[in-house]
C-alpha cells in the first residue's frame, strides 16, 4: 500500500504543477481579448469570452492521453504492475479533474456575477447559484473526458495504425447508421420517447423541474465504462 | 530456490517466433553474460522477465513467485532498458528522488555519488542529455539499487571507453559487497569475457548453450595444419567452424582434445570467448 | 600482473600463474598478506569468484594460506616449493619442448648441446 500512495503521489505531482502554467496561460488570454474588445467596441459590459471550461477539456483531454503515452512507461521501468499504474492513473486524473473542476466552478459564477454576459457551461445548461452539484457536474465531465482520451490513446496503441483506423471507421458508420435510424426506420413516436430518456438523463424533469442526481449518475456510469475498458485493455499492455 | 527460473517461455509476433519453448535458470549470486546476436531473442525474454511485455506460453519465476504483474517481485528485480522508458522532461535528480521513493533498496547517496564520478549534471533533464549520458543515468540508477537480481541491456552503449571501465569497477565493486546476481546483455564480448562467470546464449529464440566461460574456454579450441590432417584429427568431433587460408586450415572445436598424431604439424591454440561466440553463432541453430 | 584472454589458457589458472610468480619475485613476501580477492578483481576488472578460483589453486599447493578475517597470506617455505616445483617442471616445459622443435629443424643432439654451452658462455660475458 506504501508503494501504491508513492506512485499515486508521482503521478499527481508531475501533473499538478502544470496546472498552474494553464490557469495562468488561459486567464492571460482572457484579459488580452477583453482588453482588446474593450478598446474595440468601446463597451467593456459586452466584452469577453464564454464557456472557458472547454479549455479544460483540452487540458484534460491531453493529460488523459499523455497518460497512457509517457507515464505507463516510466511506472513500468519502475517495477510497478498495471493494476498499480491503473489506479495512480485514475487517482491522478480524478485529484486534478477535481481541482480543475473547483476552480472552474468557483472563477465560472463568480465572472458571471461581476459580468453577467459571461455564461459558464453548466450555468447555460441548468442555470447558477448551485455551486456543488456545479462542481460535482464538472468533476464527472472531466473524468469523463480524461477517462475518454485514456482509453482511446490505450486502443489506438493495441490496435496499431491499420487496425485503429478500421475502429474510427467503424465509429463512424455506427454514427451514420444511428442517423439514418432516427430520420427513417424508427417511428416518431419511438424517437419522441428516446429524446424523453435523454433528457431525463440530462436532469431535465416532465414537470419542467431539474433533478442533479439523473445527469451526475450518467456521466457517472458512462466514465466507468470507460475507465473499466480501459482497465480491459492496459491489463493486457506491452511496451514497445 | 534463488533463481530467475525461465520455463518453457514462447512468444510470438505475427509471422516470427522470437522464442521458442526456452528453459533455463539464472541462479543467484553469479555475474552472468547473456549473449546472442542481434533479433535472437535476448531484449524478448528481457521483457518478458522484466514484465513489459507477456509470454505467449511459459513462466518466468523470480526466487519462486511469478514475475508477471505481482508487486510481491518490485523489490527483488530491476532492469535497465536500452530503450528510454524514463520521463525525459524530469532532472536527473528529480528522477533519482523517485527512483529512492519506488524502491525501499535505493540509495540515494550511493546514486548520487557515481553520477559524480560519471560527471553526470544531475540538474539537467534526462531528455537534455546526450545518448551516452543517458545511458549512464540508467546504469547509474541500476547501480544504486541494491536488488538481488539486476538485468543491463546494453548497458554501455554510447560511452567512451573510461566510462566503460569504470562502470565494470563499479559493477564488480557492487558485486564483491552485495549478494546479487547480475546479467549483463552485450555484444561487446571481450569487454566482458573476464567478468562474467557463465554464459546463456541464444539463437533464434533458441537457447543454444549455457556454460561456465572457464570451462567453456577449456573446452573449445582451434586445430590449424594441413588441410587432410585437420580432417583427419576431428572427424569424430564436434567442429563449430572453418576457415581457410590457401593449403592451411583452421578448425574450431569444442570438446576433448585428443593426442595430436605423430608426423603431422597440427597446432592446437586456444579460442577466446568472442572466436567462440561467432563461429556458434555462424552454424547457429543446433544444440550442443 | 596482466591477463591475456587470447590465450585460452584459463583466466583462474593464469590469476594463479601471476600470483605464484609475484611471490617467487618477492614481490610478496613470506608470511605477509598478498592483495584480497577484490582488490585484485577491481584492478584486472575480472570476476571475484574467477581470482578466488585462482587464488585456491595456491592455497591447495600450501603456497599461501588464509587467516580468518584477515585475509591470504604467503606461506613460510612457499619460494622454496615454488622453485621445487619449477624445477620438476623445466624438463616438461624446456627441454621436451626444446628438443621436439630441434627435431623439426632436423638438428643434431651434438649441435643442441653445444648451443646450450654457447648460452652459459654468452650468460658468463655479460656478466
Amino acid at each position: 500500500m506504501k508503494k501504491l500512495n508513492t506512485l499515486i503521489q508521482y503521478e499527481c505531482m508531475t501533473s499538478f504543477k502544470y496546472i498552474w502554467m494553464f490557469y495562468a496561460i488561459e486567464y492571460a488570454i482572457v484579459l488580452l481579448i477583453y482588453i482588446m474588445v474593450a478598446a474595440l467596441t468601446g463597451d467593456p459590459e459586452n466584452a469577453g469570452t464564454n464557456l472557458l471550461e472547454l479549455n479544460t477539456f483540452i487540458y484534460i483531454g491531453i493529460l488523459g492521453a499523455l497518460s497512457y503515452s509517457e507515464d505507463f512507461k516510466m511506472m513500468i521501468q519502475n517495477g510497478f504492475t498495471r493494476k498499480y499504474i491503473f489506479v495512480a492513473t485514475l487517482s491522478m486524473l480524478a485529484f486534478i479533474g477535481g481541482i480543475m473542476s473547483l476552480v472552474d466552478t468557483v472563477t465560472g459564477n463568480l465572472l458571471h456575477h461581476f459580468a453577467p454576459d459571461y455564461d459558464s457551461l453548466f450555468g447555460v445548461i441548468y442555470g447558477y447559484g448551485d455551486i456543488l452539484p456545479n462542481w460535482i457536474w464538472l468533476f464527472l465531465l472531466y473524468m469523463l473526458i480524461g477517462s475518454l482520451f485514456y482509453l482511446t490513446a490505450l486502443a489506438v496503441h493495441k490496435l496499431e495504425k491499420t487496425l485503429s483506423l478500421c475502429l474510427v471507421v467503424a465509429l463512424a458508420g455506427l454514427v451514420l447508421l444511428a442517423v439514418a435510424l432516427f430520420r427513417y426506420v424508427l417511428t416518431e413516436n419511438i424517437v419522441e420517447n428516446i429524446r424523453e430518456l435523454a433528457s431525463r438523463a440530462m436532469g431535465f424533469m416532465s414537470g419542467g423541474t431539474i433533478n442533479y442526481l439523473f445527469p451526475l449518475l450518467t456521466l457517472f456510469l458512462l466514465a466507468a465504462v470507460f475507465y473499466l475498458g480501459s482497465y480491459a485493455i492496459i491489463r493486457r499492455t506491452e511496451v514497445k | 530456490m534463488c533463481a530467475i527460473q525461465i520455463n518453457n517461455v514462447t512468444k510470438r509476433y505475427r509471422d516470427v517466433t522470437a522464442l521458442d519453448h526456452v528453459s533455463f535458470s539464472f541462479e543467484h549470486g553469479k555475474i552472468y553474460g547473456f549473449l546472442g546476436r542481434n533479433g535472437a531473442g535476448k531484449s524478448t525474454l528481457i521483457n518478458i522477465i522484466a514484465n513489459r511485455i507477456f509470454a505467449d506460453e511459459g513462466t518466468v519465476l523470480i526466487d519462486g513467485l511469478p514475475a508477471k504483474e505481482n508487486m510481491d517481485v518490485h523489490e527483488k528485480i530491476f532492469c535497465m532498458s536500452e530503450a528510454d522508458l524514463y520521463d525525459s522532461s524530469l532532472k536527473v535528480k528529480e528522477l533519482f528522488k523517485w527512483i529512492d521513493r519506488f524502491y525501499d533498496s535505493f540509495d540515494l547517496e550511493k546514486a548520487f555519488q557515481i553520477a559524480e564520478k560519471f560527471h553526470l549534471n544531475t540538474d539537467k533533464r534526462f531528455k537534455a542529455l546526450s545518448k551516452g549520458y543517458q545511458s549512464i543515468f540508467k546504469l547509474t540508477a541500476a547501480l544504486a539499487l541494491n536488488v538481488p537480481y539486476v538485468i543491463f541491456d546494453e548497458p554501455v552503449l554510447g560511452l567512451d571507453a573510461n566510462h566503460r571501465e569504470l562502470f565494470y569497477d563499479l559493477l564488480l565493486k557492487n558485486f564483491a559487497s552485495n549478494e546479487q546476481t547480475i546479467i549483463i546483455a552485450t555484444h561487446l564480448i571481450e569487454e566482458v569475457a573476464n567478468i562474467v562467470e557463465e554464459v546463456v546464449l541464444i539463437d533464434k529464440g533458441k537457447l543454444l548453450l549455457q556454460e561456465s566461460v572457464d570451462s567453456l574456454l577449456e573446452r573449445g579450441y582451434c586445430v590449424s595444419g594441413l588441410a587432410k590432417d585437420v580432417d583427419n584429427y576431428c572427424k569424430d568431433k564436434n567442429v563449430i567452424g572453418n576457415d581457410e587460408l590457401g593449403g592451411l586450415k583452421l578448425s574450431y572445436v569444442i570438446g576433448e582434445k585428443t593426442e595430436l598424431p605423430q608426423n603431422t604439424h597440427l597446432q592446437i591454440t586456444g579460442m577466446n570467448l568472442q572466436k567462440l561466440f561467432i563461429k556458434l553463432t555462424e552454424k547457429g541453430g543446433e544444440e550442443l | 600482473m596482466y591477463i591475456n584472454p587470447d590465450t585460452g589458457k584459463p583466466i583462474f589458472i593464469q590469476i594463479a600463474g601471476q600470483l605464484e610468480d609475484s611471490i617467487f619475485t618477492g614481490i610478496f613476501p613470506e608470511e605477509e598478506k598478498i592483495p584480497s580477492t577484490n582488490e585484485i578483481s577491481a584492478l584486472l576488472n575480472i570476476n571475484p569468484h574467477t581470482v578466488l578460483k585462482g587464488m585456491n589453486l595456491l592455497v591447495d599447493e600450501e603456497i599461501i594460506y588464509k587467516k580468518r578475517g584477515l585475509g591470504m597470506f604467503v606461506k613460510e617455505g612457499a619460494v622454496e616449493k615454488i622453485r621445487r616445483k619449477r624445477q620438476g617442471q623445466f624438463y616438461d616445459q624446456y627441454i621436451a619442448a626444446m628438443i621436439a622443435e630441434a627435431s623439426k629443424l632436423k638438428m643434431t643432439k651434438e649441435e643442441i648441446i653445444s648451443l646450450v654451452e654457447r648460452g652459459y658462455e654468452d650468460v658468463r660475458n655479460s656478466d
